[in-house]
């Protein structure tokens, strides 16, 4: 009963039957291959929003967008300061804090401290390096404004870092058997990829965790959906669909002009989506299948 | 005696030109013509007694006005108090004559920060109006004016605290919590003082040192900074003196391996004395969270018969993909079924708890996962209606590739991610209370957040996501009124009684919407 298919309408609707669930059925396809398009630009998710993997990390525009919604973030430092703070912070911190600044056996985790998130630029990060915390076992260092400047900004960076999920580095994706991965390929994608053609050199142009998002949904390519729209009297519009809700169908005909149908029992709607293959992948694909192919599609360079 | 005391403060409600004013006893009534709270009652359940809207007549419905926030998504429930619109946007809040839509005053917070993806709305108090801000203030309005009387810092800013929540107001006290962005803080919820902002208690979502529950972590680091944010605003039963809530996602929220254990409270269901701010009882619907699936939706209250016996109840539809039933006195486990689907959980253990399959924790290279981060719903305010027996609720499809990107014995905040490859789509769906049934499931596109609200002029309403307001036959999902408002309802729709006439409130976009029946 769990396990039944997320992916087409769950309908079990009472009296609403017969025509209204054949339309539902139909509605809830076509928004299927409409999501595909719009997935990027979502916007169901609010909690914690969840920046989309392709923007470029880092970048000025990007900063500047993220702290329009999180005003609070530390803002990036200077990378040259970052490396030079992350050298004196292995060598002089990480023994007690720990490698990552998480704490260790005696020093506490720096990226939850009260005094290093209420620290802006060192006036209250330096003056506890200089002095020590004795009464806590931590000895001074005497160090000079520069170096102090640099271990605050590679702390300020390191709790950016780690406040900032989608900045975070997915590990190796390829960890599964690339045989095994073709040998799924030729059973379920050879339909629409005959010969891989279309793929080669698809791992050149996406990376690790891109890739295999990319193959397992790659709704950020413009995928047109197909319908044929019939009306009672048996005329057939077919285009590429623009709009399809519970109440309207609208769709670009074969001379570009747009046409706009309100939904009756009466109106039959068929819709032809070239991503309809992926989502049936996805309904089925276990995580070894999933690794095995893109471990494959990784050899497409 | 009581009864003529409601009945005469409902009349006071309605009297066109009565001052502003709402005293704590007012919303121990049913909900009626005022929509005096952000769930309307303190039931949770978003089910009017108006009817003068009904399945019959709603088709008649016409555009009374609209108002134009010019602002982002109002995804606020609006206050309805003796003819006055009370709304919000983070750092904002607006009263509109809620018979013409026309703005009485607009007030704006000068913000320090904190995170602005959301505001859930106001709580009023005699003369006074509460809210928080994004950057973890309290702040209280009079009501009449907007001129801001005082404000009490609840939240540090700077630990990555936020505020989002509609206070909820029981008598004297004036319940709010801060959001946890990302850092690895502990949740918490307070009590102030109506009059004065002064702190009257704070309950933390993980246990202290030596208490119950704290077995549930493996030391004092992870324990003292596990989560457990309170999101959205609680439910309360007067004769119990209960006032019910949800706890969200331990921290580190996707890397677990630095918290094993059940990790108490966070992910619960809890049952607190808003006198003493002490905890009465617990119900943990996510034991070990990996995937953020909070249980931070409404605990909506309801009284049903069950095996011979009239019993009072709680029901919550869990962003984990499961619908709870529990018994309200005591917190005991009635009912667990799942109303969306999930691959995360192998079953249920003898609580009725999900199971969490280890095999769908996040891992290095990915795993698949059913729903995505976004839930089997969210945020969006559900309603219970008692005619029916129907639990409804706002369901999301998804599947995400869940990663694991801080493998340290120490993670820290996220420590993983999970990138969607299907979103959407969505649909409202009605649960029978009796055996957590799916009765039907009504498609509602992509994108489709908002609440629902239902009455007993028998209608559901609620949108799509293709900006369509909606009006379905709570029995059976059949649509039976709709209007294009060109912008998807982000909130939850409300309704109220102005001048013998009933008015529907929605928001779509950053715009408010009135429509009633055209006048006699």
């Amino acid at each position: 009963m769990l396990k039944e298919n997320p992916f087409l309408s769950n309908l079990r609707a009472g009296s609403a039957k017969t025509n209204a669930l054949r339309l539902a059925d139909v509605f809830m396809r076509g928004l299927l291959a409409i999501l595909i398009l719009c997935a990027a630009s979502s916007t169901a998710q609010e909690k914690k929003p969840n920046t989309p993997a392709s923007e470029p990390v880092n970048s000025g525009a990007v900063d500047d967008s993220l702290r329009s919604i999180y005003p609070n973030l530390p803002p990036n430092q200077d990378p040259a300061a970052v490396a030079r703070g992350k050298d004196l912070y292995g060598a002089n911190c990480a023994f007690c804090h720990g490698k990552e600044a998480t704490g260790g056996n005696t020093g506490p985790d720096l990226l939850r401290s009260v005094l290093v998130n209420h620290d802006e630029k060192g006036e209250l990060i330096g003056p506890v390096i200089r002095q020590g915390r004795t009464s806590k076992g931590m000895p001074g260092f005497d160090l000079p404004n520069s170096q102090i400047s640099d271990l605050v900004a590679f702390l300020h960076q390191r709790n950016r870092d780690a406040r900032l999920r989608f900045t975070y580095k997915v590990p190796s994706v390829a960890i599964g058997d690339a045989l095994a991965g073709k040998a799924y390929f030729a059973l379920h994608c050879t339909t629409c990829h005959p010969a891989n053609h279309d793929l080669a050199g698809i791992a050149s142009k996406y990376k690790g965790d891109e890739l295999q998002q990319r193959w397992l949904n790659p709704g950020g390519q413009s995928a047109d959906v197909t319908v044929t729209v019939t009306l009672p009297i048996g005329q057939k519009y077919t285009g590429k669909l623009k709009h399809l809700d519970e109440f309207n169908v609208s769709l670009y005909d074969s001379q570009g002009a747009y046409r706009s149908f309100p939904l009756t029992s009466k109106i039959k709607v068929e819709l032809q989506d070239p991503l309809d293959g992926h989502r049936k992948l996805l309904e089925q694909l276990t995580d070894t299948d999933m690794h095995d192919v893109t471990t494959y599609l990784e050899t497409l360079q | 005696m009581r009864t003529l005391f409601l009945l005469f403060f409902a009349l006071l409600s309605s009297r066109p030109g009565a001052p502003q004013n709402l005293d704590p006893r007012d919303l121990l009534s049913p909900l009626g013509s005022a929509w005096p709270t952000y769930n309307g009652d303190y039931s949770g359940r978003r089910f009017s007694q108006l009817s003068q809207i009904t399945s019959a007549n709603v088709r008649n419905l016409g555009l009374v006005w609209t108002f134009d926030s010019g602002n982002d998504p109002i995804k606020a429930t609006p206050l309805v108090v003796q003819g006055v619109i009370y709304f919000s946007v983070p750092d904002r809040a607006w009263a509109l004559d809620a018979r013409t839509g026309r703005l009485i005053w607009h007030w704006e917070n000068k913000s320090r920060g904190g995170t602005h993806i959301g505001h859930r709305g106001t709580a009023m108090y005699g003369k006074w109006l509460f809210l928080v801000t994004p950057d973890n203030y309290l702040v209280s309005l009079d009501a009449a004016t907007g001129k801001e009387r005082w404000r009490t810092e609840i939240a540090d800013l700077k630990l990555d605290y936020f505020s989002s929540v509609a206070p909820v107001i029981i008598r004297n006290h004036v319940l709010v919590s801060p959001s946890i962005e990302s850092t690895d803080n502990r949740g918490y919820l307070d009590s102030y003082d109506p009059e004065t902002g002064a702190l009257q208690w704070r309950w933390y979502s993980t246990p202290d040192a030596g208490e119950p529950g704290a077995e549930t972590w493996p030391n004092d680091e992870a324990r003292s900074h596990g989560g457990g944010a309170i999101w959205i605003p609680g439910t309360y039963d007067p004769e119990l003196n209960l006032f019910y809530f949800g706890t969200a996602n331990p921290q580190p929220v996707m890397a677990g391996q630095g918290r094993l254990g059940d990790n108490l409270w966070t992910d619960s269901i809890v049952a607190l004395n808003p006198d003493s701010g002490k905890m009465v009882w617990f119900y943990q619907t996510t034991p070990h969270d990996t995937h953020d699936w909070d249980s931070a939706e409404t605990p909506v209250l309801f009284d049903a018969e069950l095996d011979g016996r009239k019993r009072k109840l709680l029901a919550q539809t869990n962003r984990n993909g499961y619908f709870f039933v529990l018994d309200r006195i005591t917190g005991e486990h009635i009912l667990t079924a799942p109303f969306a689907p999930n691959n995360w959980a192998k079953g249920l253990d003898a609580q009725g708890r999900p199971i969490r399959d280890p095999n769908k924790d996040p891992q290095p290279a990915g795993v698949l996962v059913i729903p995505s981060e976004e839930g089997a719903t969210n945020w969006f305010p559900p309603s219970l209606d008692p005619e029916t027996g129907f639990f409804y609720v706002r369901v999301t499809r998804s599947v995400a590739v869940y990663y694991l990107t801080d493998t340290s014995s120490k993670p820290e905040a996220w420590g993983g991610i999970d990138k969607a490859v299907l979103r959407g789509p969505s649909s409202i769906a009605a649960i029978d209370c009796k055996d957590g049934k799916v009765v039907w499931d009504h498609p509602t596109g992509v994108g489709a957040v908002s609440g629902l609200l239902t009455t007993a002029g028998r209608l559901l309403f609620g949108g799509d996501g293709s900006g369509n307001a909606l009006a379905l036959d709570p029995l059976t999902g059949r649509t039976i009124w709709h209007v294009n408002l060109n912008q998807n309802m982000f909130n939850g729709p409300v309704t109220y009684q102005l001048d013998q006439r009933q008015y529907l409130l929605l928001a779509a976009g950053g715009k408010l919407f009135a429509f009633a029946l055209p006048e006699p």
